[in-house]
């Protein structure tokens, strides 16, 4: 180990770029952390902080010119690589904890280090549960080794995983590791998250640099020593925690003053009620309410985790419910699995294409009437003419570009398939919409297809709930937006006042508006 | 710029797909694709020519009594073959057809022999303990997401197990109805009586899977299963459906064990699973390559027997048959596996 200096700086990044292919994601960052600091990275989707984390991980190399020191060592930025990143000191919690559920504590612990063994090769288990001992009260966790890691509350395991990656640091023997939390508490409940992040103060106060990602304000505001904002790949600002608000961020992450990020509730729509929820809940459903009218576009906005993926498919039965009500058409319903939400009426094109719609090996007509077979079977057998001619209707009404429609599905573009996913549900005229994504990995070409064949849908009377990440398709196609988080509806917006930039507002504060 | 902030995915996290058409390597040149289809089935012919001709077999192999003897013997296998694909086509492994039509074949003599029924409620017993067993199999891996592989291979041990203590290792030969022995071993016109049934049945198995909606049905499962589900099609159902209709024609192969070998014992039906699954993987890389379907296990079958007895007349003794089915295994297991991938599906075995 080189001789660290004397000074207080654990972690510098400087002039740090990162290109993919055209995309700048980084464009001379800079990041300055202290020792002994609570230093969050706060920017928005797209601002560079995951790519920053990456580059600091090892796993991503930065461009040339670009320098990492840890400890007073300097990297090029470009030769960083997994090894150097561990023996240089840094030590990384990631959303996903990685940790063995079925295993014991100390068995979770012992696999991040080694197993004591005694001559024969046999584990001491004597050893290894005192060492956890030691471990857990050195962190201060509230378990005990022998405990399964799979019985304690999500925000204890975080903790596990934080001492599992800390447990060889030596702070008094003057080396100083440095541990990032990438986006650790992105998963865990509201009050556990704010337990670690209370636990990560204390650990700071004794010594401990830590620096957290985090797109939640509310993990930011009072918590952080300090902060240094991304935006565009760029270093926006590096301030202390002092005295900063929810505004000044929200200022600093978007690039605009904030001029009032409270809405107005919303009048009650006086049109005819297509939907209306009550209540819901089940999976990451904490009791949401909605009313969606005849012809509406309702637009859901939320972070990852917000629960909006979760009401879509409550919605149409593929996610079973706990409580709540969903009154459609004027009566209370129960969708117990997606065949009755198909015969109510209701449409679902999920997120994942690959995974949940597409039929990749079944050729383009047997994708586009997989859900209206029996009408085909007339006079015992299947009536390939007729599919033939409704299939090739299908292919020209909805734009499908596709020479031949005995071939696979896989044959055709990403946009293509999704237009084919898309006319499966439309021919059939349904009432209600549930898109999750629907233009993801989409060229722009075919996105604008896609939002004419949902525009002719609702047209045609029907009703939409559309999930999109992009605040801006958002923002163009819907008639009102709800904002969710953690579970709930935490706010709504009206056309007019729809905005993209008003939306990443809300889906970064938009509880505390309500308090 | 705040709307750039604002907007969209992580640009390098998720690249936008170009939407250009995929090349045109991935989808083979009609030719291609016809050689692939029809490949076995060629080469079934040219097997055949070859030992019509071939020195060694030339006296022997196109002979009315040859070919009598090879098809009548390949009709259990057949069916076994056919209740073996049915959860295949579902991407379900079925290890139990063999076990089964075991377990049916000594209920169908053990009523004729020990109970003294007549030989029409011994059929039907036969049959309904195949049905039983299959809807058993079904629910466990439909309804109760149990390992096909594992729960199949459970009840077959189970069933080996049974039959060993019901039958003391012996065989049942008392009291079978003369009607059904003559019905497994005597010809009509020419033909072998049991082909006068089992034709029939693969007509209507072919029919079930091609030409109506529980064939889609299959396929969409065997395809995607999550998006069969997500488009509302009763997958658990259909599912369990292929179990009960495998277990009905497992049933009914164990029945013609009775008819052709003339008694019910433990070993008879357990034997015929491997040389079944061999047919039934090498069926799938034919007529519709990458999936097992109805007419390519037909040929499967054949193409192996046809082989096989070529062989054995040519002088391998009874060794030939085993080492013959390993090597179809190997490259069924290939082929098929490339076709699948060609078509963007996955592997099915």
């Amino acid at each position: 180990m080189t001789q660290a200096r004397t000074s207080e700086a654990a972690l510098s990044v400087r002039h740090l770029s990162k290109n993919f292919a055209a995309v700048r994601a980084l464009r001379d960052a800079d990041l300055a952390v202290n020792r002994g600091e609570l230093h969050a990275l706060a920017g928005g989707n797209g601002s560079g902080k995951s790519t920053m984390v990456k580059i600091l991980a090892g796993v991503e190399h930065g461009e040339p010119g670009g320098e990492i020191e840890v400890n007073g060592e300097v990297m090029a930025a470009e030769h960083m690589t997994a090894s150097h990143s561990r023996r240089l000191g840094l030590h990384f919690v990631h959303q996903d904890p990685g940790l063995f559920l079925h295993l014991s504590v100390a068995d979770n612990l012992a696999l991040g280090q080694h197993y004591e063994t005694d001559v024969t090769g046999r584990i001491r288990r004597s050893a290894m549960h005192r060492r956890a001992r030691d471990v857990l009260e050195r962190f201060e966790i509230d378990a005990r080794p022998e405990q399964l890691v799979g019985e304690l509350s999500a925000g204890r395991r975080s903790m596990i995983a934080i001492a599992r990656a800390l447990q060889d640091t030596k702070p008094e023997a003057g080396r100083h590791d440095v541990l990032v939390l990438d986006e650790a508490t992105a998963a865990l409940p509201e009050r556990e998250a704010e337990q670690l992040l209370a636990q990560m103060r204390r650990f700071a106060r004794s010594g401990q640099t830590v620096i957290y990602v985090t797109h939640r304000l509310d993990e930011i505001v009072g918590v952080a020593d300090h902060v240094t904002v991304l935006r565009d790949g760029q270093t926006i600002a590096s301030r202390s925690g002092d005295g900063l608000t929810e505004s000044d961020l929200i200022a600093l992450i978007t690039g605009r003053p904030v001029a009032d990020v409270f809405p107005q509730m919303p009048e009650p729509s006086v049109n005819e009620m297509l939907l209306s929820v009550r209540d819901l809940r089940g999976g990451r459903l904490q009791g949401v309410n909605l009313d969606l009218a005849e012809g509406e576009v309702l637009g859901v906005a939320g972070l990852l985790g917000s629960g909006r993926t979760s009401l879509l498919r409550a919605l149409f039965g593929d996610l079973s419910i706990t409580s709540g009500t969903i009154r459609y058409r004027g009566k209370n319903v129960l969708i117990g699995s997606p065949t009755v939400a198909a015969k109510h009426g209701i449409a679902y094109v999920a997120e994942d294409r690959n995974g949940d719609s597409a039929f990749p090996d079944l050729s383009i007509r047997e994708n586009l009437l997989v859900g209206s077979v029996p009408r085909y079977f007339k006079r015992m057998h299947m009536s390939a003419k007729q599919e033939r001619t409704d299939a090739d209707k299908l292919i020209t009404l909805f734009g499908i570009k596709a020479d031949d429609a005995t071939l696979p599905l896989s044959s055709l573009s990403g946009g293509n398939q999704q237009k084919v996913v898309l006319a499966r549900w439309l021919k059939d005229r349904p009432d209600l919409l549930l898109l999750d994504e629907p233009t993801q990995g989409v060229d722009v070409g075919a996105r604008a297809d896609i939002y004419a064949m949902i525009r002719d849908a609702v047209a045609q009377g029907a009703s939409v709930l559309l999930v999109a990440a992009d605040h801006e398709e958002l923002a163009r196609v819907s008639d009102r937006v709800i904002v969710m988080r953690r579970g709930r509806v935490v706010a709504e917006i009206n056309r007019p006042d729809i905005t993209a930039d008003r939306l990443t507002e809300l889906t970064l504060v938009g509880e505390e508006q309500k308090r | 710029m705040s709307s750039q902030v604002a907007s969209g995915p992580d640009p390098h996290a998720a690249p936008i797909e170009p939407d250009l058409a995929v090349p045109d390597a991935v989808h083979p040149s009609r030719l291609f694709d016809l050689g692939e289809r029809y490949g076995l089935v060629v080469l079934f012919i040219l097997v055949f020519v070859f030992f019509t001709f071939w020195g060694k077999t030339s006296a022997l192999f196109f002979t009315h009594a040859n070919i009598i003897a090879t098809v009548g013997s390949q009709m259990i296998v057949l069916l076994i073959a056919a209740a073996a694909m049915l959860p295949l086509t579902a991407r379900q492994f079925d290890l139990s057809p063999g076990a089964v039509a075991g377990a049916s074949s000594i209920v169908c003599a053990a009523t004729m022999a020990n109970f003294h029924g007549p030989p029409f409620l011994a059929i039907i017993l036969g049959v309904a303990t195949g049905v039983l067993l299959g809807a058993f199999n079904g629910i466990l891996i439909a309804r109760y997401k149990l390992s096909a592989v594992i729960t199949t291979l459970a009840m077959s041990t189970a069933l080996t197990g049974v039959m060993e203590w019901y039958t003391g290792g012996g065989t049942i030969t008392n009291n079978i109805s003369s009607g059904l022995t003559s019905f497994g071993s005597l010809n009509w016109l020419g033909i072998p009586r049991l082909l006068y049934l089992v034709f029939p049945v693969m007509v209507v198995l072919w029919f079930l899977l091609e030409w109506t909606p529980f064939g889609r049905y299959v396929q969409a499962i065997s395809s995607n299963e999550r998006a069969a589900r997500l488009v509302g099609l009763h997958v658990d159902r259909v599912t369990a459906s292929t179990f009960i209709l495998g277990g009905f024609l497992a049933g009914l192969a164990g029945v013609l064990i009775v008819a052709r070998v003339g008694d019910g014992d433990a070993t008879t039906g357990p034997s015929y699973l491997f040389p079944a699954l061999a047919a039934v993987f090498l069926g799938a890389t034919t007529i519709r390559p990458g999936r097992p379907n109805t007419l390519g296990t037909v040929i499967g079958v054949f193409f192996v027997a046809e082989s096989v007895s070529g062989l054995s007349l040519a002088g391998a003794s009874s060794w030939i048959s085993d080492l013959f089915n390993g090597i179809v295994l190997f490259a069924a297991a290939g082929l098929s596996t490339y076709f699948a991938r060609q078509r963007g599906g996955a592997r099915i075995f």
